[in-house]
């Protein structure tokens, strides 16, 4: 039995895979486009005909160590009869001998299966812009690491992403203050009204998405925010031909804190805006109650791109529906002490003169 | 003995008035107080006449016992205008009047003497003098009194004489200014530096939730703001009288002359 799933092309029987610009399946061979539901129905058929089974073998051979086969798999190419090597959570790739792009197939089914997917709505060529884009106008960045460095790998991963639905009940009390000036032929006023605010209510919140892959930096996927749920779709493998995809290896418990830490936040923002008014608000006692917490499992497009330079990696992520891009660059610190003896010396002659003339 | 003295009198009273045409007292120090040896006399002396030969404009010192009841403003207004000082058809000149019957100092000015002595200039002369003055240093003081005066009829030639939007600094100020610039100048350097360092940097924590708000799903159940209490400071007006225009004021003396002038204790 097949673990792996290709999608041939009807026409000519190449391998195709999920084309971001056109939003269809598209053979990169013949150029045949094919509608999503086309394939969705292909999709099931291929379910029908081939009964799903999580018993895959990982246990291959006795010559590995203990513990040193673990995490990994050994997947056979439909198209070549390659063997592909992957870690369990890679659930979609591309052949390293023909290079067409495969889906690890057992890798979504079962409790595995996730509930939506945004597909990848800008391609490859977006992201390389997107970078030399991200490196424009940044003044303290080394010259010389635009003209020498070079993009090692740009990959376009579906990220597993949980979506945690929320409603917030909250109770805030804030301690106010008013302030009135006035003034007489002799003294200044100044009148300090203290008031003591309550808020109470509640605020739903939808998918606040939280990174479910350890393999991700869970603080560059959150730089990468927001994704635009509008776009999502049900979730078919047939998205994935042509990309990598990840399994989620932190489980949604695990990462249910995140969620509830970010909601928290909003929750308390949200209320304190409704405080008006006043001249200073600080909050004394603060009390946010989370119920109706549901969890949905997504796949998220993102585009990863790492670069070197000087033997440092630098890794940049683009959000593949948006285009945001991030990641840090390194900074020139001849440029950065340029600039600050500059912009020191030119503003205290400046201000040297003025005084000296005008003071 | 007689004659001969009325003669001479005549005479003195003769040269006087050929004197008081070409309107110039060269006596630039009387010292009626006698705060001076006689050397020291004779170098202020000096020192203010050439000052009046450099810029046209009269530099005169006066001490004195007793200002006969007048204020300090109308001896010393009319102790210019009666003994003929003053330079050109303007009269342009500065009196340093020092009476030590009530301990007072004025400076009268006339002329070009006006604009040269802003009022602001006028009470920074006094204030440079006022040490030497309190502790008896006279002749200190007034050697203070012609290095500043040379140094406003300097300024002033310039166009724009000393005054509230152009305060005259000594070295100490001149090096505090610098010293603050600088201050100045580093926070710029920095506030435009770590802008720019902070551009490189757009991987960070995404703390909050509100782009996942659900729209309209926002509730006020309860939304109460009571008043405790209230409390008043109050603090005493700073005055802010000396951040006027500059510029010097005038009154007119007795003998119809327009002065300008400012004075005070020591």
């Amino acid at each position: 039995m097949s673990t792996l799933l290709e999608y041939k092309c009807p026409c000519c029987g190449g391998a195709i895979e999920f084309n971001a610009s056109v939003q269809k399946m598209k053979c990169p061979y013949c150029d045949t486009e094919f509608d999503m539901d086309t394939l969705k129905a292909y999709d099931d058929e291929l379910k029908a005909d081939k009964p799903e089974s999580m018993e895959w073998d990982d246990d291959i051979g006795g010559q590995w160590q203990e513990g040193e086969q673990e995490g990994m798999l050994v997947y056979i190419c439909e198209s070549c009869g390659g063997e592909i090597v992957a870690d369990e959570n890679t659930a979609a790739s591309s052949c390293p001998f023909c290079g067409n792009p495969v889906v690890m197939k057992c890798q979504f089914s079962g409790d595995l299966r996730p509930d939506y997917v945004i597909p990848f709505k800008l391609d490859k060529k977006a992201a390389k812009e997107a970078l030399s884009k991200h490196f424009r106008g940044k003044k303290l960045l080394p010259k010389v690491f635009k003209d020498e460095n070079h993009i090692d790998e740009i990959k376009g991963v579906y990220v597993p992403f949980w979506l945690f639905d929320a409603e917030a009940d909250a109770d805030v009390t804030y301690n106010a203050t008013k302030v009135r000036r006035w003034s007489d032929s002799r003294y200044n006023y100044k009148e300090t009204s203290h008031y003591l605010v309550s808020r109470a209510g509640n605020i739903g919140f939808e998918r606040v998405p939280v990174d479910g892959s350890s393999k991700m930096d869970d603080t560059l996927m959150e730089s990468i925010e927001p994704f635009n749920f509008n776009d999502a779709a049900d979730f078919q493998t047939a998205y994935l031909a042509g990309y990598l995809a990840d399994k989620y290896d932190v489980t949604a418990e695990q990462s249910k804190d995140r969620a509830n830490q970010r909601i928290r936040k909003s929750t308390e923002d949200a209320f304190r805006n409704t405080v008006k008014g006043y001249s200073t608000v600080i909050t004394q006692n603060s009390s946010v109650r989370l119920s109706g917490n549901t969890v949905k499992y997504a796949l998220y497009p993102v585009w990863v791109l790492t670069t070197s330079w000087k033997e440092n990696s630098y890794i940049f992520a683009m959000n593949g529906q948006t285009g945001k891009m991030v990641g840090n660059l390194p900074l020139d610190k001849g440029a950065f002490a340029r600039w600050f003896l500059g912009v020191f010396a030119g503003v205290s002659i400046v201000a040297s003169i003025l005084g000296l003339l005008f003071m | 003995m007689r004659k001969i003295a009325a003669v001479i009198m005549a005479l003195s009273a003769c040269a006087v008035c050929a004197f008081s045409v070409s309107a110039e007292n060269s006596d630039k120090v009387v010292d009626n107080a006698s705060l001076l040896t006689d050397s020291q006399e004779q170098e202020l002396e000096d020192k203010l006449s050439e000052l009046a030969d450099r810029y046209d404009c009269d530099v005169v010192i006066v001490t004195a016992d007793t200002i006969d009841g007048k204020t300090p403003m109308a001896y010393a207004d009319d102790y210019f205008d009666y003994n003929d000082y003053g330079i050109g058809s303007g009269r342009d000149g500065v009196l340093f009047l020092l009476s030590m019957e009530d301990r007072d100092w004025w400076i009268s000015t006339t002329g070009e003497g006006i604009d040269i002595f802003t009022d602001y200039g006028i009470q920074f002369i006094g204030g440079e003098m006022l040490p030497d003055l309190s502790d008896g240093n006279y002749y200190e003081a007034f050697c203070t009194f012609a290095e500043l005066s040379d140094d406003f009829m300097k300024q002033a030639q310039d166009g724009r004489p000393y005054d509230t939007n152009n305060k005259y600094k000594t070295a100490g100020d001149k090096i505090k200014i610098v010293l603050i610039s600088a201050g100045i100048g580093i926070v710029a350097a920095l506030i435009v530096t770590l802008s720019l360092k902070g551009q490189l940097k757009s991987v960070k924590p995404n703390n909050q939730a509100k782009d996942y708000i659900r729209q309209g799903s926002m509730k006020l159940t309860s939304s109460r703001d009571v008043f405790l209490y209230k409390n008043v400071d109050r603090t005493v007006r700073q005055s802010s009288g000396s951040s006027g225009s500059g510029g010097s004021s005038t009154h007119t003396s007795s003998s119809g002359a327009s002065h300008g002038g400012g004075g005070g204790k020591f």
